[in-house]
């Protein structure tokens, strides 16, 4: 009795381990946690200075948002630095400091200034709600989960001293665990968004009938080009985008589950693909540009290399073909 | 018979980490199941839930995914501004015909469509708090006797007080700059949409013409000076 206790505890606790070591063991997706890290502060960067010479107008002061009416709008244990005071001084200082600390975020990463960034970016987006553009909703949440990633393991001063360190300790560690679940709640977040969407979209008639991007695109503040509108016109065009939408957006929390690389690389290029589309032609670039940095670590690891050996060996082949096409015929060479 | 060590997996996970890790997912559970609850579409079951959830995921974690699947709007809305002003030097009191200022603010983005403008961002909320507004109003009127209505209606002006707060203030900045050299006196917001042309009549000739129709107009609103300075 007491062998086959000892029997089943040892096999508990083999398992036990098994399963933690999975989680423990090794960081996953250091390379879309990274890249997740530059979009963030990009786009932060990018939403300052694309109303910097209207900053009073939209966050200062004397803005239409008056400090005291913003503040009433921000839900319980929300906060915003920028309404701890009414000063200019105090404005203009935390204004620049969110610049500053978001260019700093997208050079180091690490998990000290994710907090920092965090704290300035929240303030930033409870100031004024009226400018939001809905990518803001999910980097609120994925940046919380970032502050316990190692996001600075490439594209980072130091990043290679960094991965050597990490891949030379092959024992479990707290460190490592926590990573991985914030990784884990990146991606899950991220599925959730693109099933629920998916979903609505679905379930909505005009996007069933083929007709939503008809009226997206006729949608008179989100018109940056009028041959968009032109190209909604034509019937193919506009139903094939919105099931296209309709049918990437449900196939994504499925396809990044798959064991098959393939349908991993090719649905999340598809999603980015659409955000792309969204920057250029209804001019949310902030949005597209949030939602682009989440599907970005959703891919693992080893798909990224793939793409970067794929990359370099479709530009050698490139290189190639045009130093063939350049090089002069035999016959001039003759003469 | 030896067995061969499996190398992926360490000898022995420290007590430490494996408190750790059965630890941390406790919180990464209840917040994939929370989250999960949150999105669902209303159910009965969903619902029930509802409360429990909320308190998970407000404030940090809110979110709201039907933004991002909307049921794309099928009217266009426009913004008339009137201004009661008196000219440099004149005595008599003006009032200027509405102007529709929305087209114009939607066109800002671009002149500069690497990183565009955010402010068809703040008309945008304006015309959903102005659309909600009148909804709400509306139903007022509808379900209650008529010596409710007034007190109804002064509790859902209490409510909307910020949003007409800002909105006095962002047409005192815009009327500022369109009257630059008048003393601007009071404004008023005229809010109004117009259909846009159905997918089954794009190509319609003569292109059909959609009727312009009222949503809400405000009442007049003191100017307020020095907004944005």
């Amino acid at each position: 009795m007491r062998t086959l206790t000892h029997t089943l505890r040892g096999a508990v606790l083999n398992r036990l381990d098994r399963a933690v070591s999975r989680v423990a063991v090794r960081e996953h997706r250091l390379i879309g946690t990274a890249m997740l890290r530059i979009v963030i502060g990009v786009g932060t960067v990018m939403y300052c200075l694309a109303d910097y010479g209207s900053r009073q107008f939209f966050w200062g002061p004397n803005s239409y948002n008056a400090p005291a009416e913003a503040a009433k709008s921000i839900p319980h244990l929300g906060f915003s630095l920028f309404l701890w005071s009414n000063s200019q001084l105090w404005f203009e200082l935390v204004f620049h400091a969110t610049i500053l600390v978001a260019v700093a975020f997208t050079i180091f990463g690490g998990r000290a200034l994710t907090l920092v960034m965090a704290v300035f970016m929240w303030s930033l987006y409870y100031r004024n709600q009226d400018i939001l553009e809905g990518g803001n909703n999910l980097v609120e949440i994925l940046v919380i989960f970032l502050v316990f990633t190692v996001s600075n393991a490439y594209f980072a001063p130091g990043a290679k001293r960094r991965r050597e360190r990490l891949r030379t300790d092959e024992r479990p560690t707290i460190s490592t665990a926590t990573h991985n679940l914030a990784a884990y709640l990146i991606v899950f977040q991220t599925a959730v968004l693109y099933l629920t969407s998916g979903y609505w979209k679905i379930a909505g008639k005009v996007w069933q009938d083929g007709v939503a991007m008809y009226y997206i695109s006729r949608a008179s503040g989100f018109q940056m080009f009028s041959a968009y509108a032109h190209w909604m016109n034509n019937a193919y065009l506009g139903t094939a985008i919105c099931y296209f939408t309709i049918f990437i957006e449900l196939a994504f929390p499925f396809a990044i589950l798959s064991s098959r690389a393939w349908v991993r690389k090719s649905v999340t290029v598809s999603v980015e693909l659409l955000h792309l589309g969204i920057m250029v032609f209804m001019g949310l670039v902030c949005f597209g540009l949030l939602m682009i940095g989440a599907d970005c670590a959703c891919l693992r690891d080893e798909d990224y290399r793939s793409l970067w050996a794929r990359a370099r060996r479709l530009s050698t082949a490139t290189a190639g073909r045009l130093q063939w096409s350049v090089r002069p015929a035999p016959e001039e060479q003759h003469a | 018979m030896t067995e061969i060590p499996d190398k992926r997996i360490p000898a022995a996970v420290p007590w430490r980490v494996r408190a750790f890790v059965v630890a941390a997912i406790l919180p990464v559970a209840l917040f994939t199941a929370a989250c999960l609850v949150y999105n669902a579409p209303a159910s009965p079951a969903q619902i029930r839930l509802a409360g429990s959830v909320s308190d998970v995921m407000d404030p940090y974690f809110s979110q709201d995914w039907q933004l991002f699947a909307p049921t794309p709007g099928t009217s266009n809305d426009l913004l008339y501004l009137e201004v009661t002003l008196r000219q440099a030097g004149a005595t008599k009191v003006l009032q200027t015909e509405p102007l529709e200022i929305e087209g114009a603010i939607d066109r800002t983005p671009r002149s500069m469509r690497l990183n565009p403008t955010k402010l068809p961002g703040v008309i945008l909320a304006f015309q959903e708090n102005a659309a909600n507004y009148t909804q709400l109003a509306g139903q007022i009127q509808a379900n209650y006797p008529p010596s409710q209505r007034a007190a109804q209606m002064k509790a859902l002006l209490k409510n909307f007080d910020p949003t007409f707060r800002e909105l006095q203030r962002f047409l005192s900045v815009r009327a500022a700059s369109l009257y630059p050299d008048a003393r601007i006196i009071a404004v008023r917001g005229t809010f109004k949409e117009q259909a846009i042309v159905p997918f089954s009549e794009r190509y319609a000739d003569p292109a059909p013409k959609e009727p312009i129709t009222g949503v809400l107009q405000t009442a007049w609103m003191a100017y307020v000076p020095g907004v944005a300075d």
